[in-house]
């Protein structure tokens, strides 16, 4: 018996450890702009782990009947814009409505399709269908979300949240801060390659390569060699080169040890293409790569200690971009092409939620 | 078989025995779903601890309902939590007071039946957009994560004159930032991360014939501080692996250093520069306010330097030298240097606000090899000390002297010289932490 006492103390917690399918309905209420019909198509939602269908706005389904996405066309911050409401799956308490608006901007794919993910994230399931934080704590687990306008209220002796807003700061995308990256690398590379056809003289003696594709193989098949060139030039000129390649990375939001493979990889890039006639320099890889990355994290952080002890104007600016130019390039970009948008969250109560009317037709 | 029976029953009775006890002594998630207060903070706790450090923060939670929570990226931040909960009939009561770097909240919060989504409000739901709003209301109680300083002055090598003189001499710019924000912390166990510590120093020497610069720069890839037990600033130590970069490099304006030149009486003749991809080391500071301080770094690294068994050699007396100790010929350019593997150890002390005294005083001591097949090696030992004088807060009149020694063995063949450097300048901390690291 006590054996059967023990089954069942254990049961319901295998039970509420099953994996629970959701349903989630997509209703665009302008057919002319079907925002949610092309992410549709595109395959956007097969990441989820619920049952998705896409329906007309006449046949809109109510919020108990599973998570429901509605998208509207409206007017945001002065431009059109395409304004989505999400009521989560109601469970028989408060009803959550998540409302927010992207602006018809520039970046308004990317952003639309960050809002999305963010709010679906912590709407559903993963597609290991468990989700280890709170909704609120997913959903802010980054400094580019902040929570603003917390309303709560006293009602009936008890403590009632309404609502809240989550600023979103939508950061470049990955692959900008990647190309960027890339790019800065290559320019770099570019001016380098100038200085070294202005200074092609004193370069000469190093060349043992014809220009062409059997040279590259057999550089390639050399492998790669230590140097007799200048001190200065391998052990403070690699290092400051080394510096601009980490930083150009280490600007674009890349941490150490990403903006090192950078360093490195401008490192090859030079040594391979750059310096093509060449062998290439095992020492010049190692103190551009990894001595450009420590010098240029010291760089980074000297950047970093003069803007937070310096006023904002031209000569702090000034300072920074002698120490580490990236930094203020890149920042001049950020600033140019940055978005954000705002995630209203508000909760309904049962009895206001009643008064709505569980089947919100469009 | 009936023996054989009752040994049967008799196990079964220990099993459901021990299965009550278990039943008994299990969690109440594992007996019942239980809504307790203490349940809900708990819950609550734990999605702000995971929110926090995914932000960035070192977290600590070792009293139930209160979390404490630090972050040291290029700033020091503090911010602490306590909730309180009680049941009152059919509501619970949850009382949160926090304080983040001098900004204190509190704030009431009564609940109806608390539990999860499905059993009307959760208390999850109502607290934490709380807590996390409060991320926004920074207080004004900033403690610097810097110490740095700027200095100029006088300064110079020569082999037998440990003493300045007129017109003879560098100009002497230094500069040093160190980031810390660690040392505010009064936790008895921290484990550090990735830039949580950074040090860098260096200087530069500048006069018409002559420069030479110096820089070091330290940065802490992991590590653990540790407080001894004590009164309000303990004892306090950093073991950790760093990452870091050092170079030397002396040279002759308007011409290529020749090694062979004859003009090193008032010069060093060794140049050297250091990849140090992992140090561990040791930061040790104690007494009041932490006055005195030490540490100890050392390591193997990758690195170039000069050796003195290729100086003051001659074209034609380069013939009977190993090809590594041959004067780099490259182009019209002849050098000397060689790569190597090597052993940097740094020693240093100092104690600071000794009255209106700093002093320090260092060691540094260097093993160099050839990667290349050669027997030989250089050691470059750099025993020094300095005093300061607070002349007003923030400012020091400084002096110092370093002894910089160098023994080369090229196969039988050995060498060694040595250099007095002394300076003397104004040393002033800049930034919002401008102060000396006694004043906190």
């Amino acid at each position: 018996m006590l054996v059967t006492i023990a089954i069942a103390s254990t049961a319901p917690l295998k039970a509420a450890e099953r994996r629970e399918t959701v349903s989630l309905n997509l209703v665009d209420s302008d057919p002319a702009f079907p925002v949610l019909g092309n992410h549709y198509m595109n395959g956007f939602f097969e990441g989820y782990h619920a049952i998705v269908r896409y329906v007309r706005t006449a046949d809109t389904p109510g919020v108990d009947e599973g998570v429901l996405l509605i998208s509207k066309r409206i007017h945001c911050e002065g431009l059109y814009g395409v304004g989505f409401v999400l009521y989560p799956k109601n469970n028989g308490g408060l009803v959550s409505r998540v409302q927010w608006a992207v602006p018809d901007g520039r970046d308004f794919e990317r952003d639309s399709v960050e809002s999305l993910r963010g709010v679906l994230d912590v709407a559903l399931p993963s597609g290991s269908g468990e989700r280890k934080k709170s909704v609120l704590a997913y959903g802010l687990g980054s400094d580019d979300r902040r929570i603003t306008d917390l309303v709560y209220a006293e009602r009936d002796g008890e403590t009632v949240i309404q609502g809240y807003t989550v600023e979103v700061t939508v950061p470049p995308s990955s692959s900008a801060r990647f190309w960027r990256s890339f790019g800065g690398i290559v320019l770099l590379n570019g001016l380098g390659e100038i200085d070294y056809m202005i200074n092609i003289g004193t370069n000469t003696d190093d060349w043992k390569y014809p220009l062409s594709v059997a040279g590259f193989k057999r550089k390639l098949a050399d492998g790669m060699t230590l140097d007799a060139n200048n001190f200065t030039t391998n052990c403070v000129g690699h290092v400051y080169s080394g510096n601009l390649y980490y930083n150009a990375a280490r600007s674009n939001g890349y941490g150490f040890f990403r903006s090192m493979m950078f360093s490195i990889g401008g490192s090859l890039m030079w040594e391979y293409l750059g310096e093509f006639k060449e062998e290439a320099s095992l020492n010049d890889l190692f103190t551009t790569g990894i001595g450009g990355a420590l010098f240029g994290e010291a760089l980074h952080q000297t950047g970093l200690f003069v803007e937070k002890n310096m006023s904002p104007g031209f000569f702090r600016s000034a300072l920074v971009l002698v120490i580490d130019p990236f930094r203020v390039i890149n920042r001049a970009i950020d600033r140019s092409c940055s978005s954000s948008y705002k995630i209203n969250v508000s909760f309904v109560s049962p009895a206001q939620a009643a008064a709505e009317g569980l089947r919100r037709r469009q | 078989m009936k023996e054989r029976g009752g040994v049967h029953c008799g196990s079964a009775l220990r099993l459901a025995v021990a299965l009550t006890v278990v039943i008994l002594c299990a969690p109440p998630a594992l007996a019942a779903v239980d809504s307790a207060p203490e349940m809900q903070i708990e819950r609550v706790l734990a999605d702000y601890a995971r929110v926090l450090s995914t932000r960035g923060w070192k977290v600590f939670r070792d009293e139930p309902g209160a979390l404490r929570a630090y972050r040291l990226r290029n700033d020091y931040e503090e911010l602490r939590t306590v909730i309180n909960g009680s049941r009152d009939g059919d509501f619970e009561t949850y009382d949160i007071s926090m304080s983040y770097d001098g900004t204190e909240r509190e704030r009431s919060f009564r609940i109806r039946k608390a539990g999860s989504d499905t059993a009307g409000t959760d208390p999850l739901r109502v607290l934490l957009p709380y807590l996390l709003e409060a991320l926004e209301y920074r207080g004004p109680r900033r403690l610097s994560a810097y110490e740095a300083s700027v200095s100029a002055g006088y300064n110079r090598f020569h082999e037998f004159e440990p003493y300045p003189r007129w017109r003879i001499g560098t100009l002497q710019l230094g500069f040093d930032l160190l980031s810390d924000p660690a040392r505010h912390l009064n936790e008895p166990r921290t484990v550090l991360s990735l830039g949580d510590y950074f040090h860098f120093q260096g200087y530069l020497n500048l006069s018409p014939e002559w420069k030479d610069v110096w820089y070091d720069f330290t940065l802490l890839l992991a590590g653990m501080q540790t407080l001894a037990p004590g009164a309000d600033r303990p004892a306090r130590s950093v073991f950790g692996l760093f990452s870091g970069i050092e170079l030397f490099r002396p040279s002759l304006n308007f011409k290529e250093f020749m090694w062979s030149d004859g003009t090193y009486e008032d010069h060093p003749h060794i140049q050297y520069f250091l990849l140090k991809p992992f140090v561990p080391g040791v930061i040790h500071q104690w007494g009041r306010d932490r006055r005195y301080s030490l540490s100890a770094f050392g390591t193997a690294a990758l690195s170039v330097n000069s050796s003195l068994c290729a100086t003051h050699v001659t074209e034609a007396e380069e013939d009977d030298l190993s090809p590594i100790f041959r004067s780099k010929f490259y182009g019209n350019r002849r050098q000397n240097f060689y790569y190597s593997w090597s052993i940097p150890l740094a020693l240093s002390f100092a104690a600071d606000r000794i009255g209106p005294f700093r002093l320090k005083a260092s060691y540094r001591v260097y093993y160099f090899s050839p990667v290349e097949e050669e027997r030989a090696y250089d050691i470059l030992n750099v025993p020094g000390g300095s005093v300061g004088l607070y002349l007003v807060r923030g400012v020091l009149a400084t002096a110092g002297y370093e002894y910089w020694h160098v023994y080369s063995r090229l196969q039988e063949k050995t060498r060694q010289y040595s250099w007095h450097r002394v300076f003397f300048g104004l040393e002033c901390k800049i930034g919002k932490g401008a102060h000396s690291p006694g004043n906190g």
